[in-house]
């Protein structure tokens, strides 16, 4: 299969690409904005009305970095700028025809791309918590983290991702240009935020609404084990479907 | 089993109702270079983008090392380099990156990599980002990258494209001593016969996606016709004899062309001094493989 070697090969390619620094910036900018909001509103306001919902101020951070901050909406789009990132080394210069030469399968090479843009979406979820506990602790919540909350909230996200990857992997895919797809994810974002208020049953089918729900704490209702089975069963759906599209392709 | 590398059976492949390939048979001998030759549009790359598994052919077969590639695809790309079209490359990586990834790939040591730059002889500027390359340097890291492995099979699609004189020649050189020194089979690909002809042991050449003509230079020379040109005094006697030898002639500026293919010089000047008539000049013009090459392509452009 030489899918170990691909991979390897993927994370050669990415060397002095921006999709690094891409992951660095947008953790440390979600990191920087639930700061300042804990800065400005934690004493007067937040802590006092976690504590009247009865729940912990790690809680509370979770929803305002989910929810407020719409973190959980955004990171569709922010997979979608990763596939797009490890697509166009394929399309700038027509290097399918090259890599699709040597001898590997098609489908070896498509897990590669599906595995390598779910790592750095995994990376980019795993910052994002990872800076959600730095802001806590400089806060100075009184809780002690739970690592059972944040472990969830990772974990599901990390699940929901599956159907997003294989989506923008799928799209990369047929689209020659890789800015589209992260164009459909953009407008899949903006309907995830009318379903989420407006039309909930449909929006449990939807998955560009999934990682938000897989971090949904109560505040709109979801039952967040839809993201699980959504993201598990779109992501083995669409995988395949891109497989067969990228099987039949001609590589002109 | 033939002893063909490459054969394919009425290949076709069509873009909608267009058919760029059309029931192309091609027949690639195990250890030689074939000239794979066309104008700009022929169906070269289409055909060779087939023969790597690029494209699905519409109808017909390829079979490369006696297997159907269709069923054997992973097993025989191991033994084939190629390059297709312009060279691909991850231009925010070094040449030596760009090699490296395919060299994992195929799992060869590292050893590889330098040296097949040495064979293209990028190896001094081989940290060097490849977006910074000359066209040149691009196309001889796309040589460097089908070399990788030694294949067995080597196929290049236009592989002197861009590149100047001295380079020309020294790919052409390169290619040359392929099959001499590993055995190597190669199939080079080109618009201009020059470019193969002082390398190639056998041709293709195809036009509007059908092959018009296959087989050594030799057969293709023999497709060319020679001229006999004849400055003689009196010319008018020397025309009229001439004609009624049976050939027709034309006349040109004082010159007497007779466009034959099986007139003997020697024999007709001859004849034209027994009949008192002073011959000052008399040569035959062959065609050059250029000029068949030109002719038989243009002449099919016509149907
Ligand atoms: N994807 C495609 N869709 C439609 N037509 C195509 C496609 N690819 C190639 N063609 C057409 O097929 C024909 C053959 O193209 P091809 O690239 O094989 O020619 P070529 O012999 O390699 O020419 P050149 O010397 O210019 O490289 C051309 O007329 C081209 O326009
Ligand atoms: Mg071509």
């Amino acid at each position: 299969m030489k899918l170990v070697q691909l991979i390897g090969t993927e994370l050669s390619k990415q060397k002095r690409s921006f999709l690094w620094l891409f992951l660095f910036i947008i953790p440390l900018g979600t990191t920087g904005a639930m700061l300042l909001d804990m800065v400005i509103r934690y004493d007067d306001y937040l802590f006092p009305n976690a504590q009247e919902n009865g729940i912990s101020s790690w809680e509370m951070l979770i929803n305002e970095n989910h929810g407020v901050l719409s973190w959980g909406l955004f990171l569709p789009v922010f997979v979608a700028v990763i596939s797009a990132f490890i697509h166009q080394n394929e399309s700038k210069v027509d290097n399918w025809k090259n890599l699709l030469s040597l001898p590997v399968t098609r489908g070896s090479v498509l897990l590669s791309k599906y595995l390598i843009i779910l790592v750095f979406g995994w990376l980019l979820v795993l910052f994002n918590a990872l800076g959600l506990i730095l802001v806590g602790k400089l806060t100075g919540f009184p809780e002690s983290v739970s690592f059972e909350l944040f472990g969830r909230y990772v974990l599901f996200q990390f699940i929901s991702l599956l159907a997003i990857a294989a989506i923008q992997n799928l799209l990369n895919v047929i689209m020659k240009n890789p800015i589209f797809p992260v164009v459909v994810a953009f407008v899949g974002m903006i309907v995830s935020g009318i379903l989420m208020y407006q039309h909930q049953q449909i929006g449990k089918f939807f998955p560009f609404l999934y990682p938000y729900i897989a971090g949904d704490l109560g505040k709109f209702g979801f039952n967040p084990d839809i993201a699980i089975s959504g993201g598990l069963i779109y992501g083995a759906i669409v995988f395949m479907v891109g497989l067969f599209v990228f099987n039949k392709k001609d590589i002109v | 089993m033939s002893n063909y590398l490459i054969e394919t059976n009425g290949l076709i492949k069509s873009f909608g109702n267009f058919k760029a390939v059309n029931g192309i048979d091609l027949k690639v001998p195990k250890g030689e270079i074939y000239g794979f030759l066309g104008p700009n549009g022929a169906g070269k790359s289409t055909t060779i983008r087939m023969l790597l598994g690029l494209i699905k052919p519409t109808q017909g077969m390829v079979q490369l090392f006696g297997r159907p590639l269709k069923s054997n695809r992973l097993d025989i790309l191991k033994k084939v380099g190629s390059m297709v079209e312009s060279p691909s490359y991850y231009g925010h990586l070094s040449a030596y990156e760009n090699l490296n990834i395919t060299r994992k790939i195929l799992e060869l040591p590292k050893s590889e990599v330098d040296r097949v730059l040495q064979v293209v002889r990028l190896t001094e500027v081989k940290d060097k980002l490849v977006k910074k390359f000359s066209l040149g340097m691009k196309q001889r890291l796309g040589i460097a990258q089908a070399l990788l492995g030694n294949p067995e099979l080597l196929l290049l699609d236009e592989p002197t494209n861009g590149l100047d004189p001295s380079g020309i020649h020294e790919i052409r050189d390169l290619i040359k001593r392929l099959p001499f020194e590993t055995g190597m089979t190669v199939l080079v690909s080109s618009h201009i016969l020059s470019e193969v002809e002082l390398i190639a042991d056998q041709v293709g050449v195809i036009q509007k996606g059908e092959m018009i003509f296959q087989g050594t230079l030799q057969d293709l020379r023999v497709k060319g016709s020679s001229t006999l040109i004849i400055d003689a005094n009196p010319m008018e006697r020397a025309l009229v004899h001439i004609e009624q030898m049976g050939y027709t002639v034309q006349v040109r500026d004082g010159r007497l062309y007779i466009p034959e293919q099986t007139v003997d010089p020697a024999e007709m000047n001859k004849k034209l001094v027994m009949n008192n008539i002073s011959v000052r000049h008399l040569s035959e013009h062959r065609d050059t493989l250029e000029e068949i090459f030109l002719s038989i392509t243009r002449e099919d452009l016509k149907r």
